[in-house]
């Protein structure tokens, strides 16, 4: 299974060696030919502004939009994922929310729960925040009552940073939904 | 405190926070900005962070005297323009400064050479606090210095204001070549040791002065103990085969194709600081730096968003400068 990272910006090598953990075969991805082969698509944390100007310089705005590709999307990814104010890939029926907790002094690591009751640590770095899930999203993890990550169907959104510990639940749950 | 209650409990300001701050500016450029309007420019052209300064290097180099940090109002009057993070600048050494920027809410305080040094022998003691911090380095020991001290992010120096990316390229060219000394040593013991001296330069003069000393250091440490954990951040480096935290290159970068080259040779992301904004067409040259640093090997791309740009900001030789800022901290 080949899996494309989006390495315009952010935290691209950190995904990379998750994924390459699980055994996968991993590709970057800076243009649209990048896309072809891949089974899914990891859009990495970074700057939301400064990815979604780079993906429509490059041209792999419209690309991704019209492909229906699997993605797992972390915190500015799965600002992208998801709706919100600014322009998204609208590929998750959530509503998220920029910058919810404030500044990066307001970044935090907090105890994430599962739906099977594990914990997780995650971390949150200028996160956003799921402010509501439709119908077509399912909640797959929650901080105390907030939801902080969503599947719809081979889609994932989280708020929080997975890629920044080497707890690979998150990472091998998006791999199996490929299958 | 119960382990319950301290799970529940949200921690801020640890190491992989701070860390993970700056691994998310991976693959960005960090504008310098001196108002609202130059800050616009920034985020419209992409950029993953401004750093809100009242005057940028070639003009702080330009006017000579003591450079500061910036006034609080002009910093707040950035945070609350723009919705990418804002990082400034304290002198080296100068906590007080420090720790009026993180209540102002800056995301990263760089400790920066560009402003006159406050302390002559000690950088600020960056891991009580729960901003993140970027200093420069110009060489291994210094890099792991920051590190120890509580560095989230290392940049090379440089030579701010020059448009002159020399600089840049000789620190980023010893790093690389002392990391590599590192993992082809068996014995990092001395190496750490000789790391640490820096830190007891003050010890040494009073025993120069008085003929005996009290191995004096700002950190409440006995020189074991440090260098036994500078011994641990060399460990990591030699198994990584380079620095344990996110390293960015800056001091000079003036144009897409010098930060298409500091990016080649493996930097982690671009601070542009008089590049942009003393150039002919700041919003051209900073919407093609981004992209050159997206797209650093991709010459084609490089080639084709160079050519409407304009003049690049005019140049300093090295031999020439009055002030070497670079030479300033340890």
């Amino acid at each position: 299974m080949n899996i494309g990272i989006l390495a315009l910006q952010g935290a691209v090598s950190e995904h990379k060696s998750c994924m390459c953990n699980l055994g996968t075969d991993v590709i970057e991805v800076r243009k649209p030919n990048d896309l072809n082969g891949i089974h899914g698509l990891i859009m990495p944390g970074g700057e939301s502004t400064t990815l979604r100007k780079l993906l429509k310089n490059s041209g792999l705005w419209v690309a991704i939009k019209e492909m229906d590709l699997p993605i797992m999307g972390t915190c500015a990814g799965a600002i992208l994922l998801g709706k919100c104010d600014d322009e998204t890939f609208t590929k998750m029926d959530i509503e998220i929310n920029r910058n919810y907790y404030g500044r990066q002094k307001d970044s935090f690591e907090a105890s994430i729960t599962l739906e099977n009751k594990n914990v997780f640590n995650g971390v949150f770095i200028r996160a956003p925040v799921i402010t509501s899930v439709g119908e077509k999203a399912t909640a797959i993890a929650w901080k105390g009552e907030e939801i902080v990550g969503c599947i719809e169907g081979k889609n994932m959104a989280l708020t929080f940073h997975p890629e920044l510990t080497s707890d690979l639940t998150f990472h091998k749950m998006w791999k199996d939904r490929l299958k | 405190m119960s382990l319950e209650l301290d799970l529940e409990s949200l921690r801020h300001g640890k190491e992989l926070v701070k860390r993970g701050f700056a691994r998310m500016q991976k693959g960005g450029v960090i504008m310098d900005v001196v108002n609202s309007k130059q800050a616009k420019i920034a985020e419209n052209a992409g950029a993953v962070a401004v750093m809100a300064l009242e005057r940028v290097p070639a003009d702080i180099r330009a006017d000579g005297g003591v450079a500061r940090m910036s006034n609080p109002m002009m910093v707040k009057e950035i945070i609350d323009c723009t919705s990418i993070p804002v990082m400034a600048k304290c002198r080296i050494g100068h906590t007080a400064e420090a720790k009026i920027l993180e209540a102002l809410g800056v995301d990263m305080v760089d400790e920066s050479e560009v402003l006159t040094p406050a302390d002559p022998y000690y950088h600020v003691v960056k891991d009580g606090f729960t901003v993140p911090f970027v200093c420069g380095a110009t060489s291994l020991g210094e890099a792991v210095r920051r590190i120890w001290e509580g560095a989230a992010m290392i940049r090379t120096k440089g030579e701010a204001g020059t448009g002159n990316v020399v600089a840049a390229m000789r620190h980023a060219r010893l790093l690389q070549a002392e990391i590599a000394a590192v993992q082809a040593s068996n014995n990092l013991e001395p190496i750490a040791s000789k790391m640490v001296d820096k830190f007891f330069v003050l010890d040494e003069e009073a025993k120069e002065n008085l003929g005996e000393s009290a191995g004096y250091n700002a950190f409440h440490k006995s020189r074991t103990e440090i260098e036994s954990e500078i011994l641990e951040i060399l460990i990591e480096i030699k198994k990584l085969g380079r620095l344990p935290v996110v390293t960015f290159t800056a001091g000079g970068i003036a144009t897409p194709a010098d930060a298409a080259l500091m990016m080649q040779f493996g930097m982690d992301g671009i601070f542009v600081g008089s590049g942009i904004f003393k150039s002919d067409d700041p919003d051209t040259m900073a919407k093609a730096v981004v992209e050159a640093t997206a797209h650093f090997d991709d010459p084609e791309l490089i080639g084709n968003i160079s050519k409407g740009l304009g003049n690049a900001m005019a140049g300093l030789e090295e031999s020439q400068l009055e002030t070497k800022m670079a030479s300033r901290g340890h």
